[in-house]
Parts: structure tokens; C-alpha cells; sequence
């Protein structure tokens, strides 16, 4: 059946993929990283764009990044929360500190605020467990969190935002796109081994 | 193959070294259950049913991916094998729906008949449903994932079989289903409706909206659609045709079909639209009458137009019996060769064409030949929507490595799957494959010797050619002058490569030359009479080719025996026992320019619309409303019998027998599925009759009769009889005698017509170029959902409701410029006529507008620039000048 996409927007992309990678399965994976690391997340044109190049189905390129817990869909606020629900945690209390945090945000978890500032997520298990309840705020660690400490991080981050809504922030080119790469390679690590396929 | 030999359950088996040994113990029968396993699949493991015990191996390997070896000893069932598979039952039960009794799979399930097969009741785990998608875009078929067990065979099925890729396994454990990009309703997805996924489902995750009653008996026979010639089994009940199933003996289709071969072959059969009585105008209406009375009149007409003043229009959907007796009619009765058909319309420029550089004018290989090549240039053919099944295969063979070089000016769906894709400006082939030759030369990757030995007229292409180089060659075609030197060294890279393509070539003012150009092309690389080589036409309708074959065209009998020649003149008019005349007849673009001037004054029509077909169709309809006697015979009351004086109406392809010849050459044979519907008449059966009346008797037993007959005059055919087709034997002509297997590669020691003959052609533009008045360029065609005129197509409920009306691809750079938007109504208009119709933004390249023919609502070719080839005086629907805007 005939579709329309964005032709325009896939073809652009097409070419900043084909310009880093060989046109060969196994560079699905990078291409798609590379992808997130440019937007936060994977716009329907660039994951097109990708299957365009890798000469593989469209359905095949959703299908392994939805695979993976470290891809993202939507577009992502300018500050990444993530909460640890792990058993470690979850005993010294992390679910009363989620709880607060979506309060404080009005989001629940897997959501942006909508001012685009703040993603909200949680982890199956850090493996930080020594530290419980452990909390990453902008690709910082932090263990032994409290409500009021979790606070402080969000308002310290709020100040540090100009004020200024929207995606193409300075803040965020600054010092966000850095510290996405290190959470992407902390969680692509620990969901390897952790969740398989049924 | 070698063998090995092993045992299974105590059983010595031999089986093929690389095969599994889910395959060996089948052959065996030793039953092993599975719910992943699909004989045209490839192994997946995935169900984990078919787990077996072999000597020497720890645990218990699924017997699908475990290939035989010498000595193996295996073990297909024992209390733990039983235990564990039943433990996978209870486990696949624990989050599947228990609705068995309202469920559409109910009884025809494969989980449900294990379950009862290998007696597990109750699954006795929590029971934790599925969370998953319940799809009901799609107008045909349902997808409940509450009811998948993750076999994937739907997934594999559209990626391996299909190769549509629509879907793939989305997702991750308990929450992983089926699904297309971005997890949307399939409706909005690539999927091309096939229903492959829902014939492989397992159990009631996939099912059609309207299943239907079961049918009493099932008769295969050849599809009626496209020249691929796929087989179908047709399930009757209680005397209507119900379904259509892929027939699994057809060499061709395997099994499988498209979603016109599926949905659309057979729900015009029955349709009440059928025309069931003869109609004769009086005082300016159609109104019934009896056989009799029409054919009284029609024979009275005919008889004072004898001669020149007679044309007929034989049928490229029409067997080649009818198609035989049709122009057999014309010659020997009427004293005219102005017969002709629609052939005309879509290769009489690949007849023209290849039988000036070869001698012969069809496909050089076989469709399954194609998989065997390194290389496939496809140009001018969108495959996968008009040819479907040769499509499926040729992705088939492009995911085992065949490479695809594509130049398409649209983003058909196989530019997806290309390692070069071109988007060449219409009407700019002969330069583009100049310039590929070109390169080819200058790089020294010409077959020289192969030239030298087995060709003719090369220097003047080596001369001519050096003027098109690759940076002109671009500012022509528009083509990045890089894009073409690669596409050049990736053709003659193939050893063998071979070049597919349709009526993107043909359908030109230039449309032979073309055609020669690509003929040079393959010579130039060594590439005819190999298999996996070849230049292979894509023939548009079920039996364009052998309409051709039997001589439904104006200048020669079947057999292309030219009607100029004496010899064959005198061969025929002794075999009919009448005098034929000597000069050739009228093309159909001809026909209709001396009907419109009154020379033509009776015009017999079988099986044709030419007022959906035939460019600039507001000059067709004067033409055909200036025929003094117009005959038009058909199963629906088309376009161009409402303009008829008298109508006969006919039967479809279920309700008799013959034989179609495919776009391979391939003879195939049509059985009889359900009786002529009462009042309908086979169209040898009423042009014999009116033979007759005239005083010439012609009659017949029966198809096989006349096949008898086409084979004693047509050397080609000369060895095709029913009984060998009968036989199962496969035969592409030529096979002139009774004990040839017929010639599936042509061209393979020399060429037919000796030396292969190179053509030095200059390009010159398409006749009617864009311009202030007219900007865009409009090219038209056809659409995966609709065939043709939709006579058939559009009578079918399923097809309807995917695509049910007419609409025109814009680029959206062009949609932006002219401010449209997807889904709004636009007016496209040219120097012929202007027409209404729904815009869709994307897939067009830019400057370029593209309207399928389909649609009577909105004829693509009221727009069509009627100017033709001057050799094979085919028009150029391809390329004409048109302006867009927005309707008021």
C-alpha cells in the first residue's frame, strides 16, 4: 500500500548516515546510537533513512531498536532523571523517592514535562546496590538519595537552564549531549545481559 | 547431493547431506510436531516443539535447524521429550487467550489441535494475558497479537517468501509481538495485502475479515491477471467460485500469490454485473435480444464492410485459441489483416525491437533463471507492484546476494533493496544506457571476444558512444554523472548480469530504440544466451505474448510468419482453404484514426477497453461513436461497450479451458472451474458461429482442437498439445516438435536471427517536452491493487476498499510549491483534456507527476499524448506535458 513520508528528512539523514558507515547489516546498532546521539531520540525519517542504507527492511530497523531499553521515540527534555527500582532501592525506599520526583515534575515515569526540561525514567537494577537508593541526574550518579537532595538537583538544573523552553537550547548542546553518551553506555551495558527475548 | 545415512527411532533413513533432520524423519514418516516450521521458510528454532534426543549430543536440539550427518541416531520421542514439549504448550497457554470457541481459528488451529494431540488440558501456571495489539486497519484481514505465539512465521514469511519486509518482532519479551514500522496498523504500513502472512499463521492471531464458506471442490488453473502466469486453485460452492489459493505444482508462483491473484481473480466471476444476454442498440439504446437476433445483425453488417472496411480488435486477456480464431476470422472471413490488440500499447516496441538485434521478440530466460544472476538491471518495470511474484523472487534473489542496479525515476519499492538507484528524466533511456556503454568501453570491461564471434554493427556503437560521456550523459538524464560510472562497472561486473525491464522502456516515441539500446548493452557484456543473462520484457497482461504469438497483429500470422511473405501467405490460404490478402493490416492507433475518418465502418471488439486504454481517449470516443457498426464482446459492460452497437457478452477465464502463454513463453493450461454462466458464450465459440452464418463454417470440438490446429500452422508451437500440458510438462516455445522440451533461454549457441546486431542510436527527446504552459511531466501506470481498464479489478469488494479511486503522486517539494496537500483534490490538465483527482504527496521524483490508468472516473489518458513510434507505432504514455493546480 502506497505511504508518504518526509522524503525530504530521510534523504538528509540518509546522507549524514551514509557518510559514517558501510552499508552493512552490523552497522544497524551504531547507526542507530549515532542517531540518538545527535536528536536524544530516534525520529521515524532518521530510522527510514538508516533502513534505507543498510538496504534492510523499515520494520526490521524498529523492530532491534525497540529491542533495546536505551532507545528512545520521542523527544527527550533537556535533563534525563533516572531512578533506580531495583531490591537494593526499592528496601532503603525508592519508590516513595519516585513517587515525590513525579510529583515534583508532574510527569510519570518514561515521560517529559512539557517544557521539554525534564525525562523521568527508572532502571530495573544500577548495580550500584551499596549505595541504594541510587539516582542519575544528567549522567551523574548519586547514591544514598533523599526527596530534598533529589529536589535540589531538579531546581539546581532549572537554574542552569537560561529559562528558555524548547529543544535547541545552549544548556543542552553544552552539557547535556556529553553526559547522554555516558548514561547510553551505562544502560546499554547493564540491559545486555539482563533482558532477553522470550 | 550425497547422502547420508542415520537413524531415527530405530529406522535407517538416507537423507540429503544438509538437510535437517526435521526433513529426513518427514520423509521417513516419522511425524515430529512443530508450530514454527514452513516448508518455504528457513529453519528458525524459535517454537522449541520439534526438540528431539541425539546420541552424543547434551540436551535436546530442535530437529528444524539440526542438520543429518552420517551415523546420527536419533530419538523423535520418549516421556521427556513429550514432557518438555508439553511443558512449551503450557507455557505458550499461559498468557494465550482461552476463547477457543469464538475464535476464528477454532478447529484449524495448529496450538489448539497439539494441545489436544500431546494431552495437555490445563497449562496449571498463573495465567497472564498477552497485552497486544489489536489491528483492524487493514480492510481485508485482522491482526490480534493477544492470540501470536511468537512463531514469526508471519514476519519470516513477509521478509523471506514476500520480501516486502512490513513487519518484523517488535518489542521485547512478554510484551514482543509482530509488528510494522513504529508498531502502526499495517493499513499504513509497506505491506502489500498479499495475505501470505495470514495462509502461514498458525492460529487465529491473522484472519481475514470474511472467511467464507469451505468449497466443494477445487480446480486449478492460471491466473488472469499479469504476464507472470502464476497458478491458482479455485474453490467452487454450490456453483460460484469462492476462493483463490496459491497452486503449490505451479513451477512458478509456488504456492504463493499477490494480492490481485488472492482477492481480485475471482470475485468478478460471479459478480450480478455480468453481462448475461446479448444487447442491441435500438433508437439509440442497448437493450436485450436474443443470440439470434444479434447475430443475424452483426452477420448482415459484417457481410457489407468486407475488406478494408473491417477492423477487429483481438484480446491480450484472452486465451490464445480465441485469439487465434479471432484473427483467422479477420484474414480468411473478412478479407482484412487489420487485426490487432493492446500489445500494441505495452511491447510492440520490444517486438520490433528484439527482433531486429536478436530475431526474436520475447524474454530471452525464464523467471527462474533470473535468480541465478550476480547483477539485475532493472529499468522501467516497477516489479514488485505489476509483476508481483517475479517481484517476490527477484528480492529473493537479492537477499542471497544478487545485486540490483535500478533506474526509476519514482521511489518504487525496490529502490529500497538497490545498491544503485538512478533517477533518470523520462524520456532519457537511450542516452543513460549510451552512457553506460560508453563507460563499459572506455574501462575496458566490454566482452570483446564475444562481441567479435557472436555479433555485428559494433563500430559504429564504439563510435558513437564516445560522444556520451558520463558528465553529458548527466546533464541530460539528470543522473550524477558518479552514479553512472558505478552503475556501468557493477553491470559489466556481473558474470552473468541480467536486464529486466516494462513499459518504463517501451512506452516512448523512442520505445524501439530504447529496446535495441538495451539489446546492446547486454551484448556488449556477454550476456545473451547464458543463464542468469538475457534481456528479459516484463509482459504486461496474462496472454500478451501469445496473443502475439498466434497472430493477433497486423502484419503476420502466428508464429510471426509475416503476411507479406508468399510462402506463408500460400502455406495459410491452403490450411484454410480460402485466399487471404497480401498487405498488411492496421495498427489499433491506425484503426482508430480511419474509423474516426469513416474508412473503417465495422469494428469488431473482443475483450478490449480501448476508452480507458488508448492515449488522448476524448479522440478514442469519437473514433469509436464515428464507427458506423461497432461489435463489442465482453464480460462486463465497459467503457467501450456502452458505445456499441451490439454487445456480446462472453465468459471469464474459470468458466472454460485453453491456454495463456506467460512472459517467460511458458504454454500454461486453463481448466474449466464452474459451466458458462447461462447467456454467456466462449468467444470461439460465437466467432466461429458467426463464421458460419457468413458462409465460411468454422468449427470446433474444443480448445484442444484449435491448439491442434495452431500447432500444425505455427512452428514454434508446433510440439504443444494438451496432452503433454496435461502431462505437467513445462513448455516455452520454441518447441517445434512432440518430443522438445521446449527452449526455456533463447539465443544460447546463436542468436535466432544469427549474428546479434548492435544499433548505433543517438537520443533524441520525448516528443512533447514541459514548457511555460505545461511544467510538469506527467507519466502514468499501473498500481499493485488495480490491473488495467479495473474492469476486472474494480468489481472486486477487497480491492476496492484498498485503493478506491483515482489519485496523482506529486514530489513534496512541488506539493509545497503549489501549495497542495496530501489527500486534497487537484486538477491536472495537458493539451488533450484536463481531469479531477485526489493528490498524494511523495514517491515521484521532482517536476514529475504520476496517474495510474485504472480509473474511469479520472482517466489518466483523456491527459496521454497520443504521438507514437514511428517502427512499432506504440504511443507515449510515459512522457507527456501537464500543469497541476489546485481544483476550485
Amino acid at each position: 500500500m502506497f505511504e508518504s513520508s518526509n522524503s525530504k528528512g530521510v534523504e538528509t539523514w540518509r546522507k549524514k548516515i551514509a557518510g559514517r558507515f558501510e552499508s552493512k547489516d552490523q552497522y544497524l546498532i551504531p547507526a542507530l546510537q549515532y542517531i540518538q546521539g545527535q536528536e536524544g531520540y530516534l525520529p521515524p525519517e532518521a530510522m527510514e533513512a538508516a533502513a534505507r542504507h543498510l538496504r534492510m527492511p523499515k520494520s526490521k530497523v524498529f523492530g532491534v531498536a525497540s529491542f533495546y531499553a536505551q532507545f528512545n521515540f520521542k523527544p527527550q527534555g533537556r535533563h534525563k532523571i533516572t531512578i533506580c527500582r531495583g531490591t537494593a532501592c526499592h528496601v532503603r525506599g525508592s519508590a516513595r523517592l519516585l513517587a515525590k520526583v513525579e510529583e515534583n515534575l508532574g510527569v510519570h515515569a518514561g515521560e517529559t514535562t512539557e517544557d521539554m526540561s525534564f525525562t523521568l525514567e527508572t532502571v530495573a537494577c544500577f548495580g550500584a546496590c551499596a549505595l541504594a537508593p541510587v539516582a542519575v541526574v544528567d549522567g551523574k550518579v548519586s547514591g544514598n538519595q533523599t526527596v530534598s537532595k533529589l529536589k535540589q538537583s531538579i531546581s539546581d538544573a532549572r537554574a542552569m537552564d537560561s529559562g528558555k523552553p524548547g529543544h535547541k537550547s545552549t544548556v543542552r548542546i553544552a552539557g547535556n549531549r556529553a553526559s547522554k553518551k555516558n548514561v547510553n553506555r551505562q544502560t546499554s551495558r547493564k540491559s545486555s545481559g539482563r533482558k532477553g527475548r522470550k | 547431493m550425497a547422502k547420508v545415512t542415520l537413524t531415527i527411532d530405530g529406522k535407517t533413513v538416507q537423507a540429503e547431506e544438509g538437510s535437517t533432520v526435521l526433513e529426513a524423519a518427514s520423509a521417513a514418516d516419522i511425524d515430529i510436531p512443530t508450530l514454527c516450521y514452513a516448508k518455504d521458510l528457513e529453519p528458525y528454532g524459535g517454537c522449541r516443539m520439534c526438540i528431539v534426543k541425539v546420541e552424543g549430543i547434551r540436551g535436546m536440539p530442535p530437529s528444524c535447524t539440526t542438520r543429518v550427518a552420517e551415523g546420527m541416531k536419533v530419538t523423535t520421542e520418549d516421556d521427556e521429550i513429550l514432557q518438555a514439549r508439553r511443558m512449551v504448550l503450557r507455557l505458550l497457554m499461559a498468557d494465550h487467550p482461552s476463547d477457543c470457541l469464538s475464535c476464528p481459528a477454532n478447529l484449524e488451529c495448529e496450538l489448539q489441535a497439539l494441545t489436544k494431540k500431546l494431552g495437555v488440558r490445563e497449562h496449571g501456571l498463573i495465567h497472564l494475558d498477552r497485552q497486544a495489539t489489536l489491528d483492524e486497519s487493514h480492510p481485508v484481514f485482522i491482526r490480534d497479537m493477544k492470540r501470536c505465539i511468537l512463531c514469526a512465521k508471519c514476519v519470516r514469511t513477509c521478509n523471506e517468501v514476500v520480501g516486502a519486509g512490513a513487519i518484523g518482532l517488535i518489542n521485547r519479551g512478554h510484551r514482543a509481538e509482530p509488528a510494522p514500522f513504529l508498531g502502526t496498523g499495517i493499513k499504513f504500513s509497506n505491506c502489500e495485502s498479499c495475505g501470505e502472512c495470514v495462509e502461514h499463521c498458525p492460529t487465529g492471531a491473522l484472519y481475514y475479515r470474511e472467511p467464507g464458506p469451505e468449497p466443494d471442490y477445487e480446480v486449478s488453473t492460471i491466473c488472469p491477471y499479469c504476464g507472470t502466469g502464476c497458478g491458482l486453485v479455485l474453490g467452487v460452492n454450490k456453483g460460484k467460485v469462492i476462493r483463490a489459493k496459491g497452486d503449490p505444482d505451479n513451477p512458478i508462483n509456488q504456492g504463493h500469490l499477490c494480492v490481485k491473484g488472492r482477492f481480485g481473480s475471482y470475485e468478478f466471476v460471479n459478480h450480478p454485473d455480468r453481462l448475461k444476454t446479448p444487447l442491441v442498440r435500438k433508437d439509440g439504446e442497448l437493450v436485450e435480444a436474443s443470440w439470434d437476433e444479434a447475430l443475424d445483425l452483426v452477420v448482415q453488417r459484417f457481410k457489407e464492410s468486407k475488406g478494408d472496411k473491417f477492423a477487429a480488435l483481438a484480446s491480450a486477456k484472452e486465451p490464445n485459441e480465441d485469439n487465434y480464431i479471432m484473427q483467422k476470422f479477420a484474414r480468411a472471413v473478412m478479407k482484412t489483416n487489420s487485426v490487432d490488440h493492446c500489445a500494441r500499447l505495452c511491447h510492440a516496441s520490444t517486438v520490433a525491437g528484439l527482433a531486429a538485434s536478436f530475431g526474436s521478440g520475447a524474454m530471452t530466460n525464464s523467471i527462474e533463471d533470473m535468480e541465478q544472476a550476480e547483477v539485475v538491471l532493472v529499468t522501467g518495470s516497477n516489479t514488485t507492484e505489476n509483476h508481483p511474484i517475479i517481484g517476490n523472487r527477484l528480492r529473493h534473489a537479492i537477499d542471497k546476494g544478487t545485486k540490483l542496479i535500478l533506474f526509476d525515476p519514482r521511489d518504487i519499492p525496490l529502490a529500497g533493496k538497490a545498491v544503485i538507484w538512478c533517477r533518470q528524466r523520462p524520456g532519457t533511456d537511450v542516452a543513460w544506457i549510451n552512457g553506460l556503454m560508453h563507460v563499459i568501453i572506455e574501462e575496458g570491461l566490454a566482452d570483446l571476444d564475444y562481441v567479435r564471434e557472436r555479433c555485428e554493427g559494433f563500430e559504429a556503437v564504439e563510435e558513437l558512444v564516445k560522444s556520451y560521456t558520463p558528465e553529458r550523459v548527466s546533464k541530460i538524464t539528470g543522473v550524477p554523472a558518479q552514479d553512472l560510472v558505478e552503475a556501468a562497472k557493477l553491470y559489466a561486473s556481473g558474470k552473468p548480469a541480467t536486464i529486466i525491464y516494462s513499459m518504463g522502456i517501451t512506452q516512448h516515441t523512442t520505445g524501439t530504440d530504447n529496446v535495441k539500446s538495451l539489446a546492446n548493452l547486454a551484448m556488449l557484456c556477454g550476456n545473451m544466451g547464458k543463464p542468469g543473462g538475457g534481456v528479459n520484457p516484463l509482459r504486461g497482461q496474462n496472454n500478451v505474448q501469445g496473443a502475439c504469438d498466434v497472430g493477433g497483429l497486423p502484419n503476420v500470422y502466428s508464429g510471426y510468419q509475416k503476411v507479406t511473405d508468399p510462402a506463408a501467405r500460400k502455406k495459410f490460404e491452403e490450411a484454410w482453404h480460402t485466399d487471404l490478402p497480401a498487405e498488411a493490416g492496421l495498427t489499433i492507433t491506425e484503426i482508430l484514426e480511419a474509423a474516426e475518418k469513416g474508412e473503417v465502418k465495422a469494428l469488431y471488439i473482443m475483450g478490449e477497453n480501448p476508452m480507458l486504454s488508448d492515449p488522448d481517449v476524448t479522440h478514442v470516443e469519437k473514433a469509436l461513436k464515428a464507427t458506423e457498426f461497432l461489435v463489442v464482446q465482453d464480460i462486463f459492460l465497459t467503457e467501450t461497450a456502452r458505445l456499441a452497437d451490439v454487445v456480446l457478452p462472453a465468459v471469464t477465464f474459470a468458466e472454460r479451458d485453453g491456454t495463456f502463454t506467460n512472459t517467460e513463453r511458458r504454454v500454461q493450461r486453463l481448466h474449466q472451474v464452474i459451466p458458462p454462466l447461462s447467456g454467456c458464450r466462449k468467444d470461439w465459440e460465437i466467432i466461429c458461429d458467426i463464421a458460419t452464418r457468413m458462409g465460411y463454417p468454422m468449427s470446433y470440438e474444443s480448445e484442444s482442437e484449435i491448439q491442434d490446429e495452431i500447432a500444425e500452422l505455427t512452428p514454434s508451437y508446433g510440439g504443444i498439445t494438451y496432452d503433454r500440458l496435461d502431462r505437467g510438462d513445462q513448455l516455452a516455445w520454441p518447441c517445434p516438435t512432440k518430443d522438445h522440451p521446449g527452449t526455456p533461454i533463447l539465443h544460447t549457441k546463436k542468436f535466432t536471427r544469427g549474428k546479434g546486431k548492435f544499433f548505433a542510436i543517438e537520443y533524441i527527446s520525448a516528443d512533447e517536452l514541459p514548457d511555460k504552459d505545461f511544467p510538469m511531466v506527467l507519466t502514468t501506470g499501473r498500481i499493485l491493487e488495480h490491473f488495467h481498464t479495473g474492469t476486472m479489478t474494480r468489481k472486486s469488494k477487497s480491492l476496492h476498499a484498498l485503493v478506491p479511486g483515482p489519485y496523482v503522486e506529486i514530489h513534496p517539494a512541488d506539493a509545497r510549491h503549489y501549495k497542495i496537500r496530501d489527500g486534497e483534490k487537484v486538477r491536472v490538465s495537458s493539451r488533450r483534456g484536463s481531469i479531477e483527482l485526489i493528490a498524494k504527496v511523495g514517491r515521484v521524483d521532482r517536476g514529475l507527476i504520476f496517474i495510474p490508468f485504472h480509473f474511469f472516473e479520472a482517466a489518466a489518458n483523456v491527459l496521454t499524448n497520443p504521438a507514437v513510434d514511428p517502427v512499432a507505432k506504440i504511443p507515449e504514455y510515459k512522457v507527456c506535458a501537464a500543469r497541476l493546480e489546485k481544483s476550485a
